[in-house]
């Protein structure tokens, strides 16, 4: 029946789209002859005008220095490349001789790497490197000495704490893995480099802990990220769906973070984190569903506040979620559940808005979305706007106008504070929120129920890295619950190591961590 | 990775404990002839004892194939003896997953939604538990883990709100009527406990101590339903035995502070567990199925099962006098017993008698 | 599978709103009844219904004040008053925050066992709906007393009356529990125009209204089948002088003797506080002070006792539910002709009181 459908549908697909492919002259290896070099690689570059190409002789050699306008510090070319290279006088130097000076006798720059095809070229070059080759030997020289333009490392934008440290991570990715060691400065945190994207070569890095983590849970996670067949990799969200379970689960197995400490506390638990060039967030595998009301400011506080706002985070979530369509269910099914004087109100309220209820929370919390989304994309100049309108919008003159019922506002705004008090399941929240006022207008308390344990159903399927989402509030433990329902005191947490492949339910066959 | 099913003991234990209580919410006095609550109470302590009796048989079998459901034990002796019980089991499932379906039915048209028809409710609940035994008897019990809280707090948040209610002049002797309401009581109580068959499948899926967990979960369950009826017993006295549902009507007249009435939280546990338990039978009955379909047709047994699930519930639902007669001791105790207690003891007598063999879950 | 998921979906919206979606009806098209009033006059019923009116009270509200909207149904059954009030409201009628039900003399007369299994099968009616009896017809009384918040107010008196203690709780519940139990009778106000405060109850029994209550008796009554929080006593003192006291009580106990199975000992323990006094009371005129309320009550319920049980053989306080706790071989035996039994029992009440305060107020 559907394969009508399916030639149609594959049709359009072909003639518009076709899967990445890896340009094979990339993998071309160098030549010793430099000439011969520099017209392929002018070849593969297309005349490209960022290219700068310098000729220069070498103790009588001939060599080329290559880098991209822009990404190279001028002053540490100068001082440490160039001065080098030409006061350079060896005796008897040939292209094997000079090629051993460079790698043996001389320090150049502090990252100095030898590099044999084109492919490895480009990626050098267009990683800030200064590139140079020597006429004779089919070896390239990467020389670090970036010097291109960044964002400085500044307070983080989605996860603020109060006690907290201010940093967070920013685009460099070799700036983020020194946010990292600083933190923990020991040598079994392990940074292991992959390349995805066949043509973008964007950095990816592994972060974890050797004697924490597991090999196979390592392993499973190298083996999806060698799966992505992409040719431009822009944000660690283009890999996030790689890394997920193939449950199509509303909830993610895959977190994200934009605090080194945040991370470095992660990875302490057996998990693995990866940051890609390029994004200032981090993906933290396997993300379990409790760590979305879990911050860093909660172990920095004192532990019965910490347990206190935990809970708040729990009941704001449920709130978000499911206030609007219990609201909509009860008016429109189950009004005896309002208390006397209560139903009055929302009565008399009702009687003067021309929509059903359902049609107005709908529409109410549409037009909060709309708003909230100008407000993330307007210019700062004018964003101040937004809240403005807003306040006409939900607010006393739409109440006045009569088009929306004074419950109705108070619903509204109370979903909206209790969406931010869980920022990482915004996205969830609002979809569902939605579903819910479709599903309690339409079936009352009873089709929320239902909807309720599907979403339950569906959380309870997700097992990243086989792991369950859930674990530990089910399958159970009740020392693991010691950081979920309550926040246990450092005494009591520091004590011992839990490791993420340890919980309850976990299916990773390696549970201890050990050294490579 | 290759994720292979786990359910913890204690997971087991709520699936089973919620499945059980389900019955307890809905307990209607007309289909018992109006026994006396205290009478009731001690019916469920000889049911309790009765189910283990009936679990001995079964225990054998475990003791000798920790690792084998019945199906397996029985494909190992004989394939098409296997074959003949993986059909009656699935459809003693079937069919209490069907009776299930239409018993809640017939509570939510009566009690919450008197105006609405009567199959949509079905049709959204088939779906459900169609979802539910799609995903599996892991996320059903990880489930079953927080409704298991859940409904333990809204249990004892009910009963705290009724403590004014309570009237110990309500309490009448046990044996008030003699011995045999209370053989009748009890007798009705096990024709009601068809998740002592659902034990013997899943056996294979469980890991941990086994028969601590069963005996945990009747332990929880005979507690639960002697504080149910307690609760009733005290709260309602005469009065339960003029509602269709009695149980029902405790949370109706529980108030706490503004919240006046909390039949609504009745009403959202009891959507819970049944979707809960229908969900269950249904992954029981299919999982029946699957082994005797052959490997290309595996498929469709979930499918197949739910259509059948959702025909036969809408048809039961408006059976009144064949709803009430799945309970009765020859509609419900009879196939209990053959298939908890029968089947397991003669499994394991033949087997006894042409020698053990190693059993293999997937037999 | 994205496919299927979308198949699923447009099959079940279309489906959904196809349906009727469980029988949706919108918090506008719902008559909330804040009142509800039976009559009976032999061959019909009339109800009087007090409406909340929405669109009113949006203008009202500055006010403070509720607006309510009286209309009524007549029928030969109750479904059909009913159902013509639900017309001549145009609306459906809803009764689940409905608190207090009023039913007419002759209603309550005749037609009470009636009434009330209609009242309990109806789902929206909670069980814990008041119950109150007028004098002559309810429309009469309801047409008299012409309050905008005639249900508040009415609730508000049960509500007094049962904190002193003047009877106990007259929910629809503890009606039918009393009427289906042992007692088989159940203690329901009764009010009449131009009172201000509730001053009788009637003993209703499954045929009808057996007896009605004075004051005096209804208050003797609640001692035992009631928690009394604060009945205002007013006794003198060792000098003569008069002394106000605030008593509260639990619910009497009620034991029988082994040997005798209609010998009663009502047992009760009162807690006093001084309300009011001329002069401080003296640790040595406590005692005196209790033994005078210890008879005093149990002059009270002596009294009830004799009007309800020993003269026309009814269980108000909970005598056969005593009886069939401890003696229930004798109480399955004789339970057709209890209520001659109970006329020749033996009943002894005890009371015992204590002053947990002597502090005062002095009056003028």
């Amino acid at each position: 029946m559907f394969e009508f459908y399916k030639r149609w549908f594959h049709y359009y697909k072909d003639s518009a789209y076709a899967p990445p492919k890896t340009d094979p002259a990339l993998s071309q290896r160098l030549g010793e002859n430099l000439l011969d070099n520099m017209v392929t690689i002018r070849q593969l570059y297309a005349n490209s005008e960022d290219l700068v190409t310098r000729g220069v002789q070498v103790s009588g050699l001939s060599a080329q220095l290559l880098f991209c306008e822009g990404m190279v510090d001028n002053q540490a070319f100068a001082e440490l490349v160039a001065e080098p290279l030409t006061s350079l006088e060896l005796p008897d130097a040939t292209p094997a001789s000079l090629q051993k000076w460079l790698r043996e006798e001389s320090i150049l720059a502090i990252d100095q790497k030898e590099f044999y095809t084109f492919g490895e070229l480009f990626t050098f070059l267009m990683s800030g490197f200064v590139v140079l080759l020597l006429d004779g030997v089919a070896t390239g020289t990467a020389l670090g000495i970036q010097g291109f333009n960044f964002r400085g490392v500044s307070e983080p934008t989605t996860e603020i704490n109060v006690r907290g440290s201010k940093e967070s991570f920013v685009e460099p990715v070799r700036i983020n893995l020194t946010l990292i060691r600083r933190r923990i400065k020991s040598p079994t945190m392990k940074f292991e480099s992959l390349t995805v994207g066949s043509k973008s070569n964007t950095s990816v890095y592994l972060v974890y802990l050797t004697d924490c983590v597991s090999q196979d849970l390592l392993q499973e996670v190298k083996n999806r990220l060698a799966k992505v067949k992409m040719d431009v990799i822009l944000s660690s969200g283009y890999l996030q769906p790689y890394l997920d379970e193939k449950t199509r689960s509303i909830f993610s197995g895959v977190g994200i973070t934009e605090r080194p400490d945040t991370l470095c506390a992660k990875i302490r638990e057996g998990r693995i984190a990866i940051l890609v060039d390029g994004t200032p967030f981090a993906l933290i595998v396997p993300y379990l569903f409790h760590e979305h009301f879990q911050s860093l400011d909660d172990y920095a506080q004192r532990p019965y506040y910490a347990t206190f706002i935990r809970w708040l985070k729990y009941l704001s979530f449920f709130v978000s979620m499911l206030l609007p369509g219990l609201y909509v269910a009860m008016v429109s099914f189950h009004p005896e559940l309002f208390p006397h004087a209560l139903l009055l109100n929302v009565a008399a309220s009702e009687t003067i808005t021309p929509f059903p209820i359902m049609l107005e929370a709908l529409l109410i919390h549409v037009i909060y979305e709309i708003m909230r989304e100008a407000g993330l994309r307007l210019p700062r100049p004018i964003g101040h706007a937004v809240g403005i309108v807003g306040a006409l919008v939900i607010g006393d003159a739409a109440v006045t106008a009569g088009l929306i019922g004074a419950p109705m506002v108070m619903v509204v705004a109370l979903t909206a504070i209790s969406s931010f008090v869980v920022p990482s399941l915004y996205e969830p929240v609002t979809v569902l929120r939605l579903a819910f006022i479709l599903v309690g207008g339409m079936l009352g308390l009873y089709g929320i129920t239902l909807l309720l344990l599907v979403v339950g159903l569906n959380l309870c399927a997700v097992n990243p890295f086989g792991i369950p989402a859930t674990s530990p509030e089910t399958p159970f433990s009740l020392y693991a619950m010691r950081d979920v329902l309550v926040r246990a005191g450092w005494k009591h947490l520091g004590g011992e190591n839990l490791r993420v492949q340890d919980l309850p339910g976990s299916e990773v066959p390696e549970k201890r961590g050990g050294a490579q | 990775m290759n994720r292979t099913v786990y359910v913890d003991t204690r997971q087991l234990l709520m699936v089973l404990f919620l499945s059980r209580i389900f019955t307890a919410l809905t307990f209607t006095p007309q289909g018992d002839e109006r026994i006396a609550g205290s009478t009731v109470m001690l019916g469920q302590l000889l049911s309790c004892l009765l189910q283990l009796l009936l679990l001995v048989p079964a225990w054998l079998l475990y003791r000798d194939h920790p690792r084998a459901s019945v199906l397996d034990c029985a494909n190992t002796l004989n394939r098409p003896l296997g074959g003949i019980l993986a059909v009656l089991y699935g459809a003693f499932f079937l069919v209490n997953a069907v009776y299930t379906a239409a018993s809640f039915d017939f509570f939510l048209t009566t009690a919450i939604y008197p105006n609405s028809s009567s199959w949509l409710p079905l049709i959204l609940l088939v779906g459900v538990a169609w979802y539910g035994a799609h995903v599996g008897i892991e996320p059903l019990s990880r489930v079953a883990g927080f409704l298991f809280v859940g409904v333990l707090l809204s249990g004892v948040f009910i009963a705290l709100a009724l403590i004014p209610r309570y009237d110990l002049s309500n309490w009448v002797s046990p044996l008030y009527d003699g011995v045999e309401p209370v053989w009748r009581a009890a007798w009705g109580s096990l024709t009601r406990s068809t998740e002592l068959a659902a034990v013997l499948l899943l056996v294979p899926m469980v890991k941990g101590n086994l028969r601590s967990g069963v005996l945990w979960w009747q332990g929880i369950t005979l507690v639960a339903f002697e504080a149910i009826g307690l609760g009733t017993l005290l709260a309602l006295g005469e009065y339960a035995g003029t509602r269709l549902f009695p149980v029902y009507t405790l949370s109706t007249i529980a108030e706490f502070s503004i919240f006046q009435r909390m039949d609504a939280l009745h009403m959202a546990v009891w959507v819970f567990l049944a979707a809960l338990k229908t969900g269950l039978y249904l992954f029981l009955a299919a999982f029946c199925l699957r082994d005797i379909l052959p490997q290309g047709q595996k498929k469709f047994a979930l499918p197949f099962c739910a259509v059948l699930l959702l025909v036969g519930s809408i048809w039961l639902a408006r059976q009144g006098g064949l709803l009430v007669g799945l309970t009765s001791p020859f509609g419900g105790v009879v196939p209990l017993l053959l298939l908890v207690a029968v089947c397991p003891l003669l499994l394991w007598l033949w087997e006894r008698m042409r020698g053990r063999r190693e059993v293999h879950h997937g037999a | 599978m994205v496919r299927k998921t979308w198949l699923l979906i447009f099959c079940t919206l279309p489906l959904l709103l196809s349906s009727g979606c469980l029988g949706v009806t919108s918090l506008d098209d719902r008559a909330i009844v804040e009142l509800l009033a039976v009559d009976w006059d032999g061959s019909e019923y009339e109800i009087q219904l007090s409406l909340f009116q929405a669109q009113e009270n949006v203008t009202a509200q500055a006010g403070g004040e509720t607006v309510q909207n009286l209309i009524s149904g007549r029928g030969n059954t109750m479904a059909q008053a009913m159902e013509s009030a639900s017309s001549q409201a145009g609306k459906e009628l809803f009764f689940a925050n409905n608190e207090l039900i009023l039913l007419g003399e002759q209603a309550a007369g005749e037609q009470l066992n009636f009434l009330l299994t209609y009242l309990n099968a109806n789902p929206q009616i909670r069980p814990s709906v008041r119950l109150l009896i007028t004098q002559g017809a309810a429309r009469d009384f309801l047409q008299e007393q012409a309050s905008d918040q005639l249900a508040k107010n009415l609730l508000g008196t049960l509500e007094n009356a049962q904190e002193e203690g003047l009877l106990s709780s007259a929910q629809l519940i503890d009606v039918l529990r009393q009427l289906e139990g042992p007692k088989g009778c159940a203690p329901i106000p009764i009010v009449g125009s131009g009172q201000e405060q509730l001053e009788q109850v009637v003993l209703a029994t499954p045929q009808g209204i057996a007896l009605v209550l004075q004051q005096r008796e209804a208050y003797g009554a609640s001692w035992l089948t009631d928690r009394v929080r604060a009945r205002l006593l007013s006794v003198t003192d060792g000098s003569g002088e008069p002394v106000t006291l605030r008593a509260s009580a639990g619910k009497g106990r009620i034991h029988l003797t082994e040997t005798d199975p209609l010998s009663y000992t009502l047992e009760l323990s009162v807690t006093l506080r001084v309300e009011e006094s001329m002069a401080p009371i003296e640790p040595e005129e406590v005692p005196d002070l209790e033994h005078t309320v210890e008879q005093a009550i149990e002059q009270e319920v002596q009294h009830t006792l004799q009007a309800t049980t020993l003269d026309r053989g009814l269980d108000l306080v909970g005598l056969s539910a005593a009886l069939r706790q401890q003696n229930p071989s004798y109480y399955r035996d004789h339970r057709e002709e209890l209520g001659d039994l109970l006329q020749q029992a033996q009943i002894q009440v005890q009371v015992s009181a204590r002053l947990e305060r002597v502090g005062m107020q002095a009056s003028q």
